[in-house]
């Protein structure tokens, strides 16, 4: 009997490591990476990355495309992403804290090389419940807006360069990219 | 004393248990074969599918943002059409169409289809085509003609094939892979 209390225990502990790491490591770990790569960079602003953050981060993307970012955080209030892309193929995408998407536009999709997203935190269950506004995409007066699950997170443009030498013209196009608070009215 | 004894007789096998099972979990629940495709695996990152948070965490847990699912596909093999594993002491040769895409890239992985900084990766406007229009690159450590891509090592490694914004409605056909030579 004590044996079958002892392996019940010992198969609660692994259920329990398991579901906590698959939970909590990934989050944790793409964190510090994150950190690693942007330690230097402020919250609500797009910078262009560097060539070697951007290996690391987007492993994917070969070294000559450009990627934009932007550490938002909406704990203040919305924060307004206004992306300056060069023609061709671009996306931008919102993901939160956690690393999952929750937002994703290609040039194509936008239809134009300048766009604005306002990202807008969730609303509270009261303020549902007090009918506050509305949640989820949908293109307003000032662009598009979206709501994030999570209160800071990544705002990521990117754009592939067809031939290396062009790559400081779309640095200098997405550059003009800002990410910041929207001013009080 | 005794009890103690046993609880951690019982809890640390548990904890091992748990380690092993979630990291097997990150690495291989998140993708799976690819219909058409054999060989080729798909990370399940699109957020309706159950496997997603798995896609989701092996990514986060080597440090690299998730591919936008909404407009990317991910697909990895690490063995050739014939079961060959890919290694850097052999010529591997990829050859294939791969039309209907906006944007693709093929990067050299880690076996397990995890990318690591430096890793080499080809793009769509890097490569040369044939006169059809087919895609040809070969993956050795030595200078081959042509496109090459040129593995870390001797190792065994994994391809890496992101289709950009595939058009809707048009049927995916991924590269095939052949060995050359070892």
């Amino acid at each position: 009997m004590g044996r079958v209390f002892w392996l019940g225990v010992g198969l609660l502990v692994a259920i329990a490591t398991y579901i906590s790491y698959v939970l909590f490591a990934p989050p944790l770990l793409f964190q510090r990476a994150l950190a690693a790569q942007t330690r230097d960079l402020p919250q609500n602003q797009s910078f262009v990355l560097a060539p070697e953050a951007q290996m690391a981060l987007f492993p994917a993307y070969p070294a000559s495309s450009v990627v934009v970012l932007c550490k938002y955080d909406v704990s203040a209030g919305p924060v307004t992403v206004t992306a300056h892309m060069p023609f061709g193929y671009w996306t931008l995408t919102g993901y939160g804290r956690d690393g999952k998407q929750f937002y994703s536009l290609t040039d194509e999709q936008a239809g134009t090389n300048s766009i604005t997203m306002r990202i807008v935190p969730r609303l509270s269950l009261l303020e549902q419940m007090l009918g506050s506004g509305g949640e989820g995409e949908s293109l307003t007066a000032a662009g598009w807006q979206v709501t994030t699950p999570q209160k800071s997170g990544l705002a990521v443009l990117w754009a592939p360069v067809d031939d290396p030498m062009q790559r400081p013209l779309a640095v200098e196009i997405m550059a003009h990219s800002r990410c910041g608070p929207v001013p009080k009215s | 004393m005794r009890n103690l004894n046993f609880a951690l007789t019982a809890m640390a096998p548990g904890v091992g248990l748990g380690l092993v099972a979630a990291s097997w979990s990150l690495s291989s629940a998140g993708s799976s074969p690819v219909l058409g495709n054999p060989g080729w695996r798909e990370w399940q990152l699109a957020t309706a599918t159950d496997a997603a948070p798995y896609a989701a965490g092996f990514f986060l847990s080597s440090g690299t943002v998730p591919p936008a699912s909404a407009h990317a596909r991910s697909f990895f093999r690490n063995r050739d059409d014939e079961g060959n594993a890919l290694t850097g002491d052999c010529v591997f040769v990829l050859s294939g169409r791969p039309a209907g895409l906006r944007w693709w890239s093929l990067a050299l992985a880690n076996e397990d289809g995890s990318l690591k900084p430096g890793h080499p990766v080809l793009a769509a406007p890097d490569v040369v085509t044939t006169a059809d229009g087919d895609l040809v690159i070969r993956m050795a450590r030595r200078a081959q003609p042509g496109n090459w891509l040129r593995p870390p090592g001797d190792g065994r490694y994994a391809l890496y094939f992101t289709a950009g914004s595939p058009l809707e409605g048009m049927a995916l056909q991924l590269p095939a892979i052949k060995r050359e030579g070892c």
